[in-house]
């Protein structure tokens, strides 16, 4: 069992899911079996690009427990910063890229006694894997998905195949549109715990939409797809333990800038989502850019997300 | 009582701390990968696994525990703890895979393990119990729900006032909650920590080495303080050297991809305080940290007793080198 580092894997298929969304099968190089994993878990790949890597996250998409490969769904986003690009234009049956081990910031809620899915378009794609585990363990869910088109909404047919009855799709630009709204949370049992995975505005829309209907805050879950943008101002940063101030660009993070300065920053998600990335505050004030603090949190405690929030003036100082 | 014969084997627990002494703080450091692979088979294999099994028998309820939706959990470990035995000690043991029927073989005990991968009615412990018990590690599965982690199978028998009976169920927060967990500038690290614990992926596994002082046990925990307790009264200036034993944890926090767990393993290793003079340098720097330790750490590891009484023998053993 593979217990260290990254995985060689050999881009084995490549499909054509809808005009703008490819799927991926990847296998491992050495054919050695992979590690299972859980609903709603992603992998980080590594694709060479020249002499650069472009490092971006994925949704997996295959099964949890089939071993043999791993498969992800890539939405090409022109607007992006790329990596959906690339993997659309150059990446070919045969290429082989690296993966890290699978991980899992989206988990389902080990209480919940019925679940409750938003996807916006390719935000689809971790809720694939959690209604797989939660079919194979008899318990309830539902899917909401939000696409353009029946045409440009991914895995429509295989969703309505295999889970009749329990998908509502809305479409804003067919003939008849209809729009998704927060709505449909009102009528969920108490008990129920609800996921968004979608753009920020959609993330942020529905999640205070739960939390002003009385969910618990436990009960409330979703994954992002990129950080929140705004003006990205340049900025110095010191870092008191290990005495050294940088420079942040403003094409740089607050993340990017501390790993090239070679310090060792925590990070994971680099979408302002997973919390991984918190660093202590000591005097300065934060542009909070992330949706993974409430403000009571960011009332109580002095902190920042590297990964995308910045300072509101010249200089901040941190401890790592 | 079995104590470490080999030195290059011991992990001597305070080299890090050379100019400064011993205080907590989050000490989990990465791990390259030749480290990653936990299993060591030292001279006192066989000891320890006799003893391991004992306390098994003696107190089954009190050494393993599980909660009854952890057998999936139960058999990725079994299949990690397999493949790294055979993969760093091809000579000790090995594994017959025919489909899912698989026979494990424990060459060192003479010992096979037949059953049915992923079907526990196969064998008649829990499948954790059984290949832990192969192993003198103890083993903590430390499941992640929400943000804290949440002890659900724990097989152990090297107890610093832990047990798998005492502790099941409790957050990491809950467990830590009696330990005084102050950093030198006093910050509270327990939470710290757990947010810490969160980072951990799968394929970056972590270490860190715990220590302790030991009085003629091998294993402290709640429900026998009525044995160990007042025996720590017995130690003397003179008879530290043969009873109080520096006991060290050298600890692994593995990722789990399938059950979103972090398996917490303990290697624990005993070395008698007398036994510091084969390395001169350990002596000196053991004694310099047990010299300084706060009352509240000594209170809360439990050596309180008969902490003053160790550092006056380590005293008198630096000195009489000396004289010499």
């Amino acid at each position: 069992m593979r217990v260290y580092g990254n995985i060689e894997m050999n881009v084995g298929k490549i499909e054509q899911i809808t005009e703008s969304v490819k799927r991926f099968y990847l296998y491992p190089s050495d054919q050695k079996l992979l590690p299972a994993f859980t609903g709603g878990a992603h992998i980080t790949t590594y694709v060479n690009q020249g002499d650069k890597t472009l490092e971006r996250d994925y949704s997996l998409v295959s099964d949890p427990t089939d071993r043999t490969h791993y498969s992800i769904s890539i939405n090409r986003d022109p607007n992006s910063r790329g990596g959906s690009v690339y993997w659309h234009d150059h990446v070919k049956v045969g290429d082989t890229v690296k993966t890290s081990f699978p991980k899992n910031h989206f988990t389902l809620g080990f209480h919940a006694k019925h679940h409750v899915f938003y996807a916006a378009g390719i935000g689809i794609t971790p809720f694939l894997t959690m209604m797989t585990e939660l079919e194979a363990q008899g318990k309830t869910f539902e899917l909401h998905y939000a696409a353009r088109t029946k045409e440009q909404c991914a895995f429509y047919d295989y969703l309505n195949e295999k889970y009749p009855g329990k998908c509502t799709f809305y479409f804003s630009r067919s003939d008849e549109p209809v729009r998704m709204t927060p709505e449909t949370m009102k009528n969920q049992r108490i008990g129920s715990h609800v996921y968004f995975c979608g753009p920020v505005s959609m993330v942020t829309e529905y999640k205070e939409a739960a939390l002003s209907y009385g969910y618990p805050e436990k009960s409330v879950h979703f994954e992002l797809f990129a950080a929140a943008g705004g003006e990205n101002n340049p900025f110095l940063v010191e870092i008191v333990n290990s005495n050294t101030v940088i420079e942040v660009s403003p094409e740089q993070t607050l993340l990017e800038a501390l790993l090239d300065a070679g310090i060792e920053a925590p990070y994971s998600c680099k979408a302002g989502g997973c919390g991984q990335c918190e660093v202590d505050v000591v005097a300065g004030e934060v542009d909070h850019r992330d949706i993974f603090f409430s403000d009571e949190e960011r009332k109580q405690k002095n902190m920042i997300l590297t990964c995308c929030s910045r300072a509101k003036e010249e200089k901040l100082v941190l401890k790592i | 009582m079995f104590k470490s014969t080999n030195l290059d084997m011991f992990t001597f627990p305070f080299t890090n701390y050379k100019n400064k002494t011993y205080r907590y703080s989050n000490d989990l450091v990465a791990l390259g990968e030749d480290k990653v692979n936990f299993m060591k088979i030292t001279p006192e294999y066989q000891a320890q696994i006799k003893r391991k099994r004992e306390l098994l028998e003696e107190q089954p309820e009190v050494r393993y525990q599980s909660f009854p939706h952890t057998m999936e959990m139960q058999w990725e470990f079994v299949e990690l703890i397999i493949d790294l035995a055979v993969d760093k000690y091809p000579e000790h043991f090995s594994i017959e895979k025919n489909g899912d029927q698989w026979t494990f073989s424990n060459h060192i005990l003479g010992e096979k393990e037949t059953f049915i991968f992923g079907d526990e009615s196969s064998i008649s412990l829990e499948p954790y119990d059984m290949i832990g018990r192969h192993f003198h590690h103890d083993y903590m599965l430390m499941v992640n729900r929400d943000d804290n982690f949440y002890l659900e199978v724990a097989q152990e028998s090297f107890a610093a006032l832990f047990s798998p009976h005492w502790n099941l169920g409790m957050s990491f927060n809950e467990i830590h909650g009696p330990v005084p967990f102050v950093s030198r500038d006093g910050v509270e690290l327990t939470d710290r920590i757990r947010k810490f614990l969160l980072t951990i992926e799968p394929g970056a596994p972590r270490t860190r080495v715990n220590w302790n002082l030991m009085a003629d046990r091998w294993d402290v925990n709640y429900e026998t303080m009525d044995i160990w307790g007042p025996e720590r009264e017995k130690v003397t200036a003179e008879n530290a050297g043969e009873l109080v034993h520096l006991r060290v944890e050298e600890q692994w926090f593995v990722r789990m991809p399938r059950s979103n767990a972090i398996l917490f393993v303990l290697d624990t290793q005993f070395l008698p305080l007398e036994d510091l003079v084969l390395r001169p340098e350990w002596l000196e720097i053991t004694y310099f940290n047990l010299a300084d330790i706060p009352d509240y750490m000594a209170e809360y590891k439990g050596m309180a007793p008969f902490l003053p009484q160790s550092v006056e023998y380590l005293k008198n053993l630096i000195d009489s080198l000396k004289v010499k």
